[in-house]
């Protein structure tokens, strides 16, 4: 994987042609231009590129909202552990706006699962294990919120397989602003990380997103911008020649630092250079940005406008590994603020909106708030259906783009009031072209599956070669090995 | 502490005591203060607000990366700033008297050599300089032979490298105790500057660095008492208190609380900064932020509390009812539900932020909520004893909810209140085998309450530091404390000025490692 495989396609000839596309919303069939007679690969003979992304949302569900099959008496016994059934998503609130939007086929259900041999509790032992595989790691007194990931997450792990293939190497998106509940500014919540105990903030804002993506194209013919891209790539030659200097004798979280600089640093300097600079659309209407107001914050339409420029991104194959954080873990929102949840929406049944205004996570503690967990988990799973929709809607090859992507949809514990993370919902979106099934339903036997086979089905559709996903750690007290060399097969194409 | 001097040998001290050395990030004010300093160009980008560990920017400097974002903005501004810059007349170059009519033009060097040593700290070193004029010669043949665009694309370069970005400050070992390092002259200048001044070092203290004069403790002394007197000093000393109070982080999007609005959380913000600045005043005692009388407060905040009106933002005495931070709308806003007081975060928040005590969480399998009670039934004091009965909650909350039901006069937004659920509010109890009636009679038992000092230390410490504590080095916060409350008068800037003169900031043990690299280690 030495040669960019977007330079040796030479884009800007590909594209050419192609007319003038004025606004973003446009469906572009892109990759086409890059396919093969068949449409089955790329005009290279390279098979269709894989995506993976990671979809998070915070603060889990109402499970009997969620489970394909309730028994009356135990919301956990459901199903026969080891078996697949065909799902029917309209049967359920949650998974109802998923069904509505034909998304079926391209999803799979993965319940039946636990993070450790023992069931633990709170949202950090939840999150890590799901989606880096590893166990999180405590440095000195965790209530101080000082634990951390000690391996990346799959989009993280994803964009190191793919480095280089892309101009951008991974997206890290996120929708809610603010922290998780009542620790604001904590740099250890976020859903994408790099290990080593350090996340990756998201970015917030689709405007600054479309312009990071689009918008830094030179007109060939604009002599004195193509002076500057040219000093700029001579600035950034010097800049990752310092770099490497510095990386010498330095302790292992500086090293890293350094090494994920240096790696944005040439991936800028590629980006500058004339061969990438023009893009698959051109720069039209920019995105609408939804920013906070006064603290108010609509998560519906900055979710709308994030979705769309993401799913631009992955058509035009600007990235292959991305994460998308809905809402923060241990979500603390008012979704009160929400207009279609507060009753400003009049076409919205009052049964679906909500009572009162509060911190999410506080609230969903509380038994008697859980008609409300169920409102407002719906309304997650409409903004999911919402960015598979517009993946589903965009031709690819003899699919769709979503019929590309390997993405993983989850949260950090299953119900808030219990905050159990026993059988964490596993929602696999994407064929990743093929590799895996649709409209699957996966129940296992929870003392023998972990959570974090999820990742690794995901990881290995998209042909990421990793024998075990996370690493065992254990140091001689907690739970057990949470890492795992398993993936759901029978959600897997055989 | 000791381990071994001789003639003329310094003393060195026990690397066990030290903490490890690392990279720092730039956080986004010392990034745009000293890009500022360099160029004399304000900053037009919004930088992202800073993380943080622990509770401080300065933890998550030395813990966290630059994710690709930001590296990307970086070269943006860094491009743009340099731009403007230049655009000025005269331009950086001629206010030096250099022409830079070629690349080769003697003064370019010095000009880079001069502008590289104040962006990086340090002198450049040949090979650095020389990628730099290369970048001259390099950007002047794209521009036609332009040798000061040359100059231009260099300072926009100087200001990406990671020479700049991060605090490059790792120490080296000490020749006969390689398990110490010490702080070079330069990395002195450079961690006092950004300690004391959020900002890269003036010409002042790199000469005092070339010259040798930052290694012992008496010349960093020296250079501390200058810097402290020079106004940038306040914004640093007072960010501490900022921090460690919570006062920014007082947002209706962190804290969505019914009835709230921006005005009033701003004007809380306000209270809380003025206070922030008060402590930090030569001759305060730093433990009146419990108990002072007097407060700075916005018109509508002097409504909220039931002070004298006021028609503009005045320091006034505060009304019977309020005394120091903990019966500030900060305090009580930051800790509690959105529409419920709770005991429990604020006693939490008295016995970690205040006491340095431990609170456990809470056990696995308990339900953490708590019924309503109805309307004049029971007070949410009355629901929290019934409720916290329980063998497994009983031991935590016997630390935390008794010194937080002191504060039950006042509700979820810190307005205060004779009644809660319709019924009297109880605020009695106990701390410490002392009897109080209410927040007022609690205050002035926890400011004399013993810890109190070494807790202020000990954050303190962590803040300046850049890192957690570890148990070897609670010895330096012990004796840290003595001084700050013998002869420092508990007075918060002659603290500072004792920790960054001490082995633990002049001194280092070892390199930063990953949890990963730990596990290996200890596997």
């Amino acid at each position: 994987m030495t040669i960019d495989r977007y330079r040796r396609l030479g884009r800007r000839q590909l594209l050419r042609g192609l007319g003038a596309f004025g606004a973003t919303a446009l469906a572009l069939p892109l990759l086409d231009v890059m396919l093969d007679g068949n449409g089955e690969a790329l005009a290279d003979g390279a098979a269709l590129p894989v995506r993976v992304g990671v979809w998070f949302w915070g603060n889990g569900l109402r499970p009997e909202h969620f489970f394909p099959q309730v028994s009356a008496d135990n919301l956990r016994a459901v199903g026969t552990p080891g078996t697949v059934s065909p799902w029917d998503p309209s049967l359920r609130q949650h998974t109802k706006p998923l069904a509505d939007a034909g998304l079926a086929p391209y999803v799979s259900l993965a319940t039946g699962t636990r993070p450790f041999a023992a069931p633990e509790q709170a949202h950090h032992d939840g999150r890590t294990p799901t989606l880096t595989g590893s166990y999180e790691w405590f440095q000195g007194d965790p209530d101080r919120g000082y634990a951390g990931a000690i391996t990346p997450s799959i989009d993280q792990l994803a964009a190191e397989a793919f480095a280089g293939l892309t101009p951008f190497k991974s997206l890290v998106l996120g929708v809610q602003e603010g922290a998780a509940n009542n620790e604001p500014g904590y740099a250890g919540h976020f859903t994408s990380t790099t290990g080593g105990n350090v996340y990756v903030r998201p970015e917030f804002s689709p405007l600054a997103l479309f312009q990071r993506l689009f918008m830094d194209v030179v007109d060939p013919s604009d002599e004195a911008a193509q002076r500057l891209l040219l000093a700029r790539r001579s600035v950034l030659d010097a800049v990752g020649e310092d770099i490497k200097a510095l990386n010498r004798e330095l302790g292992a979280r500086d090293r890293m630092c350094l090494d994920q600089h240096l790696s944005a640093v040439r991936q800028l300097e590629t980006r500058l250079t004339g061969d990438v600079a023009a893009d698959c659309v051109q720069p039209g209407a920019p995105p609408l940005d939804w920013p906070t107001v006064g603290g108010v914050q609509r998560l519906r339409d900055r979710s709308d406008s994030m979705s769309e420029v993401l799913a631009l991104a992955l058509a035009c194959d600007l990235t292959r590994a991305f994460s998308y954080q809905f809402t923060i873990f241990e979500t603390g929102h008012d979704f009160a603020q929400e207009p279609e949840l507060n009753g400003q929406v009049e076409s919205v049944d009052p049964e679906n909106q909500l009572d009162e205004s509060t911190s999410f996570h506080e609230a969903a503690h509380d038994p008697g708030f859980q008609d409300n967990v169920r409102i407002v988990t719906n309304f997650v799973f409409s903004n999911l259906a919402y960015t598979l929709k517009l993946l589903a809607e965009r031709p690819e090859g003899d699919g769709t783009v979503l019929s590309n992507c390997a993405i993983l949809a989850t949260s950090e514990h299953t119900e808030p009031v219990t905050h159990s993370t026993d059988d964490i919902p596993l929602i696999l979106a994407g064929r990743a072209g093929g590799r895996l099934q649709g409209g699957l339903w996966y129940h296992g036997d929870r003392d023998k599956e972990r959570v974090s086979q999820g990742g690794l089905t995901i990881l290995r559709a998209a042909g990421v070669a990793l024998e075990r996903f996370g690493v065992p750690f254990n140091n001689g007290e907690g739970p057990s090995d949470p890492s795992t060399t398993e993936t759901f097969r029978a959600l897997e194409t055989p | 502490m000791t381990l071994g001097s001789g003639c003329g040998a310094e003393d060195v001290p026990d690397p066990e005591r030290l903490p490890p050395s690392s990279l720092k990030l730039l956080r986004s004010f010392e990034y745009r203060n000293s890009v500022e300093d360099l160029l004399g160009v304000e900053l037009a980008a919004a930088l992202p607000e800073d993380l943080v560990r622990a509770n401080f920017s300065s933890i998550s400097a030395s813990t966290d990366c630059y994710p690709d974002v930001s590296v990307e903005q970086f070269e943006a501004v860094a491009i743009d700033a340099a731009a403007r810059a230049f655009s000025q007349r005269p331009t950086p170059l001629q206010r030096r008297g250099c022409p830079a009519a070629t690349p080769d033009d003697p003064c370019v060097r010095a000009f880079l050599a001069d502008f590289g040593r104040r962006a990086f700290r340090r002198p450049l070193t040949e090979e650095e300089l020389s990628r730099y004029l290369f970048v001259v010669a390099n950007v002047a043949q794209i521009y036609d032979g332009d040798a000061v665009k040359g100059v231009e694309l260099a300072v926009a370069g100087l200001l990406q490298s990671p020479n700049f970005l991060y605090r490059v400050e790792l120490g080296a070992p000490l020749e006969d105790h390689p398990g110490v390092r010490k702080y070079s002259d330069y990395e002195m200048a450079s961690r006092l500057s950004y300690t004391l001044w959020e900002s890269t070092p003036d010409d002042e203290l790199l000469e005092a660095a070339a010259d040798g004069e930052l290694s012992s403790a008496r010349d960093v002394g020296r250079q501390v008492e200058r810097m402290l007197e020079d106004p940038r000093a306040d914004a640093a000393l007072s960010r501490f208190w900022r921090e460690h109070l919570n006062v920014d982080r007082l947002t209706l999007t962190n804290y969505p609380r019914p009835g709230a609005t921006e005005d009033l959380y701003a004007a809380m913000r306000a209270e809380g900064r003025a206070l922030s600045e008060r402590l930090i005043a030569p001759e305060v005692d730093a433990l009146e932020f419990l108990t002072t009388t007097r407060a700075t407060l916005r018109p509508e905040l002097a409504d909220f509390y039931d002070a004298a009106p006021l028609t503009e933002t005045a320091e006034v005495e505060l009304p019977p009812t309020r005394r120091g931070y903990l019966t500030s709308g900060v305090f009580l806003a930051t800790n509690g539900h959105p529409d419920k007081t709770s005991p429990t975060r604020r006693g939490k928040f008295i016995v970690e932020r205040i006491l340095c005590g431990v609170v456990p969480p809470p056990p696995p399998d308990v339900e953490l909520s708590l019924p309503e009670a109805p309307e004049g039934e029971a007070t949410r004091r009355e629901v929290l004893e019934a409720h916290r009965s329980a063998p497994a909650c009983k031991s935590c909350h016997e630390i935390m909810d008794p010194v937080g039901f002191a504060f039950e006069h006042y509700g979820p937004l810190g307005e205060r209140r004779e009644l809660d659920n319709g019924l009297p509010v109880d605020a009695s109890g106990e701390f410490r085998g002392q009897g109080f009636q209410d927040a007022q009679d609690l205050i002035p038992l926890l400011r004399d309450a013993s810890g109190v000092g070494r807790c202020l230390v000990q954050h303190a410490y962590r803040n300046a530091i850049g890192q957690l504590e570890t148990d070897a080095q609670l010895v330096n916060i012990q004796e840290l404390t003595a001084v700050f409350e013998d002869e420092g008068g508990r007075e918060y800037r002659a603290l500072v000025r004792e920790l960054v003169s001490s082995d633990a900031f002049r001194y280092a043990h070892g390199l930063q490692e990953t949890p990963e690299a730990l596990q290996e280690e200890g596997a």
